[in-house]
């Protein structure tokens, strides 16, 4: 056993009250299972409720989990509380969405990223003065921001510096939750650029967590795609996106708006309503009530992930790779 | 082009702000012409004077430290110094808006089917029960499921994708001449945005509107829209119609634009990113905006400004289209 994190049966659930009718239970995450190898980036997508940021704030214990387990480096820390996780965290880092949100508008550019070594006890003064210096120079800033505050920055730049203060205490595995969707596309290159960077010189995983499926081809060697709760579909980038199994990933794939006017009218999928209700999930497979090759055993059976061919594993009674090619439909 | 064909023209916009260290440009000698139909993309990032130049087309910007100069004429009449009634009596009538944030054009107090009626009777003289079938026809038209159901909601009912369509039926309920979308998909899922844009599409066929669309987004005026201006810095620095500006885009930073953009297939590369950001509107340098961040700069960007060229289409840049073709390889192969 040599990954470096393992997700086992992972259930979030939230109790909501709802009036006078009682409580209702949201199955945010449902019996998600993966692992991430050293080194490896997992891509995350799915769209807004389907579970991903759920997922992911599950692993990093910002949430407890309701059940399943979660193994860090050989550790189980699905029940690890305060004091008990704080190694744990050294190696495993978040970087968030809003870099305005995530970082203090009182303390200084050198004080923000310095804290985490404060508070690991890693160093002397100098050491650490030293430290947060070169941490700066690998995401790209200069010195002059040490005594900076956030308000100063752009977006890129906070983003920059919110990724310098995860790598202050050399994590194996750093959870990014859509680092770069708040950014400006030019910007947005520039840090995924930077993402792919640092995972090829410090040999970092990343769990990366984004709606943009060009942005996770970029970074991510494999890619798990989540629909209400549950993981669909999971694989390599190329197989998952090259030729998808779960009709889903299909839908989502032919979505995404192409900068080229001569591909615009190619033949796609187009879904029809929205996602549906986490608190009040389908029968069967929950993608059924949107999906065109749904049959009875859809609306009745719910699929479990299993392997084809390739490797890779959907969840699908009818896997769209296991039967006709795209082009003949 | 003439005016005369054109149901929008802009000519010289320029949208100024009054502050302690001067007149600041937001928008810079914007001209572009809006054809009846056409679907018409503005593209450009934050801060690029997208928004400023649909809002200042509504007179939309309530700040009485902004200055807008030049001529919007829609429909031959003058929008620049028109006064407030004669703006009123355009604004959601013969020009309707459709914002990113469907909250923002809803309020939550009232009912979905209640708030396009009110619309509706605001401008035309209609009974109760004609405004009222009107509103269905409405909801209808732009696909939402079951409307004589629906109307009865509340915005807080309904998904995100639901209430844009609603809001989209609000802005259609007297079918406006034109039609102007700030980002109107940018809030959505990527299904979700899908039909959207399938019924941005069908608008202009079934209201026989034009419609501004402005996004950030690439992938979306490549779907969408007939033509297409770039803005960097508060101006246009390159237009052209939609097939030609991916078949030759002329502009190093539209080069920059599409070279910043992940694709989903062929081989993985690098991304092109454009080094650095968009300089401080207080702070443009005197030349071209673009130079500090171009690969291709020269000594006389950095001092005066770039020609306006008209081959193969308005780009403003110094690389003529000559040296074009050799230059944009340069970057690749990097």
């Amino acid at each position: 056993m040599n990954n470096l994190l393992e997700v086992r049966d992972l259930t979030k659930h939230y109790t909501s009250r709802h009036g006078f009718a009682g409580k209702r239970v949201v199955r945010a995450v449902n019996g998600v299972s993966f692992e991430i190898a050293p080194g490896e980036a997992l891509g995350l997508v799915g769209e807004s409720g389907c579970g991903k940021s759920t997922l992911g704030r599950c692993i990093a214990r910002l949430y407890n989990v309701t059940s399943g387990s979660v193994t860090f480096d050989g550790t189980d820390i699905t029940r690890l509380g305060g004091r008990a996780l704080r190694p744990i965290r050294a190696g495993l880092q978040m970087i968030f969405q809003d870099p305005y949100a995530s970082l203090n508008p009182r303390r200084r550019v050198g004080e923000i990223i310095a804290e985490p070594l404060h508070v690991h006890h890693r160093g002397n003064k100098a050491a650490m003065t030293a430290r947060v210096a070169s941490l700066l120079s690998d995401v790209g800033l200069g010195p002059e921001a040490l005594t900076r505050f956030p308000h100063e920055f752009s977006g890129g730049q906070r983003q920059r510096i919110g990724i310098a203060r995860a790598l202050a205490l050399d994590p194996k595995l750093i959870i990014a939750d859509e680092p770069v969707s708040a950014l400006d596309v030019s910007v947005q290159a520039q840090i995924v650029n930077l993402l792919a960077d640092l995972q090829r010189d410090r040999g970092l995983a990343y769990l990366f967590i984004a709606h943009d499926l060009g942005v996770v081809r970029q970074i991510a060697d494999r890619v798990a795609v989540m629909y209400l709760g549950g993981i669909v579909e999971i694989g390599p980038v190329a197989s998952v996106f090259g030729s998808p199994a779960h009709p889903y990933t299909r839908a989502l794939l032919d979505a995404v708006p192409v900068a080229d006017p001569a591909l615009t009218h190619r033949d796609r999928i187009r879904l029809a309503g929205d996602p549906p209700n986490p608190a009040n999930p389908p029968s069967g497979c929950a993608f059924h009530p949107r999906c065109a090759w749904a049959t009875a055993e859809c609306r009745t059976v719910k699929p479990l992930l299993r392997t084809l061919a390739d490797g890779r594993e959907t969840a699908c009674h009818h896997p769209l790779t296991a039967r006709v090619e795209p082009a003949d439909r | 082009m003439s005016d005369s064909q054109a149901l929008l023209s802009v000519r010289d916009l320029s949208v100024s702000f009054r502050t302690r260290g001067g007149l600041i440009r937001a928008v810079d000698g914007v001209s572009f012409d809006v054809l009846p139909q056409q679907i018409f993309g503005i593209v450009g990032e934050s801060g690029s004077g997208k928004s400023l130049t649909i809002l200042s087309i509504l007179n939309l910007i309530g700040d009485p430290n902004v200055i807008i100069a030049g001529s919007i004429r829609f429909a031959g009449q003058e929008l620049v110094g028109a006064p407030a009634p004669v703006m009123r009596s355009i604004r959601g009538n013969k020009i309707a808006m459709i914002f990113q944030d469907p909250m923002t054009a809803l309020t939550p107090v009232h009912t979905i089917g209640a708030q396009i009626i009110e619309q509706i009777r605001q401008h035309r003289q209609l009974s109760a029960a004609a405004a009222h079938q009107r509103m269905l026809d409405l909801l209808d038209a732009v696909g939402i499921p079951d409307p004589r159901q629906t109307f009865r909601r509340y915005p807080h009912e309904l998904s995100g994708g639901q209430r844009q369509r609603a809001v989209i039926a609000m802005a259609l309920s007297c079918d406006p001449a034109l039609l102007l979308a700030d980002e109107p998909t940018t809030a959505l899922d990527v299904t979700v945005q899908a039909q959207i844009l399938d019924l941005i599409r069908d608008l202009r066929i079934k209201f026989g509107s034009s419609i501004i669309l402005i996004t950030h987004n690439l992938g979306v005026v490549a779907e969408v829209a007939d033509q297409v201006a770039v803005m960097y810095s508060g101006r246009i620095v390159e237009q052209a119609n939609t097939a030609d500006l991916f078949a030759n885009p002329s502009h190093p930073y539209s080069w920059g634009l599409l070279g910043s953009m992940p694709v989903l297939d062929g081989p993985r590369k690098r991304l092109a990113a454009i080094p650095g950001l968009p300089p401080a509107l207080d702070h443009r340098p005197p030349g071209c905006a673009f130079a500090p961040r171009c690969h291709f700069v020269r000594a006389a960007c950095e001092t005066t400004p770039p020609p306006l060229r008209a081959a193969p289409h308005p780009v403003a840049c110094i690389i003529d289209e000559h040296e074009r073709t050799s230059l944009r390889m340069e970057p690749l192969e990097q």
